[in-house]
């Protein structure tokens, strides 16, 4: 019998190599999440909508017009200089004068219920037009506040991306025809943005020493090593469409680090975070939901029998059960924020609560246990979600905001967008117009009280990133972040230098 | 409703042997006797005549108070789940976001005295009246409608006041003081008068008050409107 050792250094057969490979560990991932978007479990929903744009206004009125008075402040125009009126209706004919208030834009395209209830049709689920915007016009825009509603004109307006919801400074006077002749506007711009590490402290290179942090007051930057976060969005794990079923398979080794060699390997050992923002399951296509159409065959004509309102048999778990076997087996491995999008087991309405762990059998044990303030490897957080990561802030959203936004504006620069939206100060606009939105009262979450390092928004077509400054040194890195399930694609952050990169997966 | 008939053969039919039901002794429809005062309709109170013992006058009780239809089920559970106090019967399913308003009221009002409230319980009658009378002394035009604030308090028409600046906010679906509250943290300096009077008055257990007086018009339904 021949052993091994004799054949040994022979050209055909090769000893395995003695030294074991080293070990990869992943970088830890510093994260403090913020629930400033979690709504209490008892919420009323008996109160009006009017609350939200009074508390909007209430907000970020002083900010717009701070801004608005320091570049305007006696600035003469035609032998006139511009004063403030404060409220809405107090601008006069031929008075040069500037006010702040809400923009409401009036779009026939855009669903109106008192349309519908005028025209006697009832329709059991609203009409979704995909754009508000139409090419001929008919559209008007206007400032109110809680004394009335001007019609603003002037082709200055044109140049802005405005939707209704966001709160201007608008200077110019009143035509004879009762319309505000908008010359200038100004927006309130990017708020005050916090330090790095302003809500949780950096690992120091060792254990975490938390007395000694400050006194050293070393450049913390330093001694962290370059960590990245993964973001993806639009998994969409479907139970009919297979099309993407092996990409998701490679992103699930890429993750892992099962996949490459092992430089790119320690590459990715790096990546400390991963954040899932939105449309992890599929939308149901129409076989699978329980409306049959009237085409159906003679086979098909005997109705599901429904039971509670739907047909329990289309019921097709599969969905949720790949995404729970995903997540399953990426946790051991690496922490996960799970962003619910529109498609997701989680309410229809802005802002989208946590997915329930019930829908997770077997990544539910990664969780945190209720009650306990850690946040667990993997956490379920609301739609938009605002915490810290690495010591940046972070805010992120599911794509409901900006493919609003979109529908109204005729344009397809969603980084213009994204950017406007940090200018107005405010994450969803046109919450409560035509985004569905909880009705709140005492607090609206949706302005931004303090700047974000980093904002993102998932599902969305392709991909793009920018990086914009504001007027105090503020900068917000934006990213777009491509849907899988189309592009394939996932971005990296670095956390170091907020610089981004994508990656893409060809099966 | 269509009047009853009143027949004059027997109950029982010459051809059937079906006893008919006989309605002469059901009332159907609410009495009105004219010698009630005028009130307002926010205020009346809805006339519910107590359920008849005998098991076929079931759908009687159902059809009475005039024209509230979406108050059938209530109709039926008046009777059994209301507190025998006045303000109960008065409060009906209609009623329901206002007593959901003064719920959400409780707990402003339970929490340990913020600095605020410390102030306003320092506020004496006469600083309200006087800040009534500086209000009134500001307006321009002549009080022409004098006599619809006759009957209110000087408190009430701080209230009332209070509740129609919209400078802090819509006033309807939210509790007076939460409203207050509210104002006070978005640093709109609401006048401390109105927390004064508030509070003195859920000291005197008045839960009503919390209650903007155009919600209750709002959500009030008219007796004799016709249900849409």
């Amino acid at each position: 019998m021949v052993t091994l050792d004799e054949i040994a250094d022979t050209s055909l057969l090769q000893k395995p190599f003695d030294k074991t490979a080293d070990l990869l560990e992943r970088s830890e991932s510093n994260y403090k999440p913020l629930d400033s978007f979690a709504l209490p479990k008892d919420r009323q929903y008996q109160q009006q909508f009017a609350d939200i744009y009074f508390l909007r206004l209430a907000k970020i009125k002083p900010a717009v017009e701070e801004v608005a008075s320091a570049a305007w402040e006696g600035t003469v125009l035609g032998g006139e200089t511009a004063t403030k009126v404060n409220r809405v209706l107090d601008v006069r004919q031929g008075q040069l004068c500037w006010v702040a208030g809400t923009v409401y834009m009036d779009m026939p395209l855009k669903p109106s219920v008192l349309e519908d209830v005028s025209k006697d049709r009832w329709i059991s689920a609203p009409v979704t037009a995909d754009r508000y915007y139409c090419e001929n016009g008919g559209e008007s825009i206007m400032l109110e506040d809680d004394s009335g509603r001007i019609r603003l004109v002037g082709n200055v307006l044109r140049d802005y991306f405005l939707v209704t919801g966001c709160i201007i400074a608008a200077m110019g006077t009143e035509n004879v025809n009762g319309e505000f002749e908008v010359i200038d506007l100004k927006f309130a711009d990017l708020p005050p943005q916090p330090e790095r590490w302003s809500l949780s402290k950096p690992f120091s290179s060792g254990a975490i020493k938390k007395s000694k942090v400050k006194d050293e007051d070393v450049d913390m930057t330093d001694s962290q090593p370059s960590k990245k976060i993964a973001i993806v969005s639009g998994l969409e794990f479907s139970g009919t469409d297979t099309s993407y079923a092996m990409e998701l398979n490679l992103l699930l080794e890429f993750l892992l680090g099962e996949a490459l060699d092992p430089s790119a390997q320690s590459e990715l050992s790096h990546i400390s975070r991963l954040i899932i923002a939105g449309n992890s399951i599929a939308k149901p296509s129409d076989h699978e939901s329980g409306f049959t159409t009237t085409t159906s065959t003679t086979a098909d004509s005997k109705k599901p029998q429904k039971k509670y309102g739907y047909d329990a048999s289309s019921y097709n778990p599969l969905p949720s059960q790949l995404l729970d076997t995903f997540l399953s087996t990426l946790l051991p491995t690496i922490p996960i924020t799970l962003l619910p999008g529109t498609f997701d087991p989680a309410n229809a309405s802005y802002p989208q609560q946590p997915i329930h762990l019930a829908m997770f059998p077997k990544a539910r044990t990664y969780a945190p246990v209720p009650g306990s303030a850690e946040p667990g490897w993997l956490d379920p957080v609301t739609n938009p979600w605002e915490g810290e990561v690495e010591g940046w802030r972070v805010l992120g959203t599911g794509g409901q905001n900006l493919d609003d936004i979109c529908k109204y504006v005729d344009s397809e620069d969603r980084l213009g967008m994204m950017e406007a939206m940090c200018r107005w100060r405010c994450s969803a606009p046109t919450a409560p117009d035509t985004l569905w939105s909880y009705p709140f009262q005492e607090d609206e979450p949706f302005v931004m009280k303090e700047c974000p390092h980093l904002y993102f928004v998932g599902c969305q077509p392709t991909f793009g990133t920018k990086l914009i400054e504001g007027p105090q040194g503020q900068t917000v890195r934006l990213i777009l972040v491509p849907s899988f399930a189309s592009t394939k694609e996932i971005v990296l952050v670095d956390t170091e230098t907020l610089d981004v990169s994508k990656v893409k997966i060809n099966a | 409703m269509p009047t009853t008939r009143r027949s004059s053969r027997s109950s029982t039919g010459a051809s059937g042997k079906q006893s008919t039901l006989s309605f002469k002794h059901k009332v159907t429809k609410a009495i009105r006797t004219g010698k009630e005062e005028y009130k307002s309709p926010s205020r009346t109170k809805e006339y519910i005549p107590k359920p008849s013992p005998e098991p076929a006058s079931s759908k009687d009780t159902k059809q009475n108070a005039g024209g509230d239809d979406d108050d059938d089920a209530s109709q039926v559970q008046t009777p059994t789940t209301s507190a025998s106090t006045d303000d109960e019967q008065k409060q009906q399913q209609h009623d329901r976001p206002l007593r959901q308003i003064e719920q959400q009221a409780q707990p402003a009002l339970a929490q340990v005295k913020s600095e605020d409230e410390l102030k306003a319980e320092e506020i004496t009658d006469r600083a309200i009246e006087r800040y009534w009378a500086g209000i009134e002394a500001g307006r321009m035009a002549k009080a022409v409608h004098k006599k619809h604030g006759e009957g209110l308090s000087t408190g009430e028409k701080v209230l009332r006041y209070f509740d129609v600046s919209s400078q802090y906010g819509p006033c309807i679906g939210i509790a007076r003081i939460k409203r207050w509250q509210r104002a006070q943290r978005l640093g709109l300096n609401p006048p401390i008068e109105v927390l004064a009077v508030l509070l003195k008055e859920e000291a005197r257990g008045n839960s009503g008050i919390e209650t903007a007086h155009m919600d209750e018009l709002l959500n009030s339904t008219a007796v004799g409107s016709v249900g849409v």
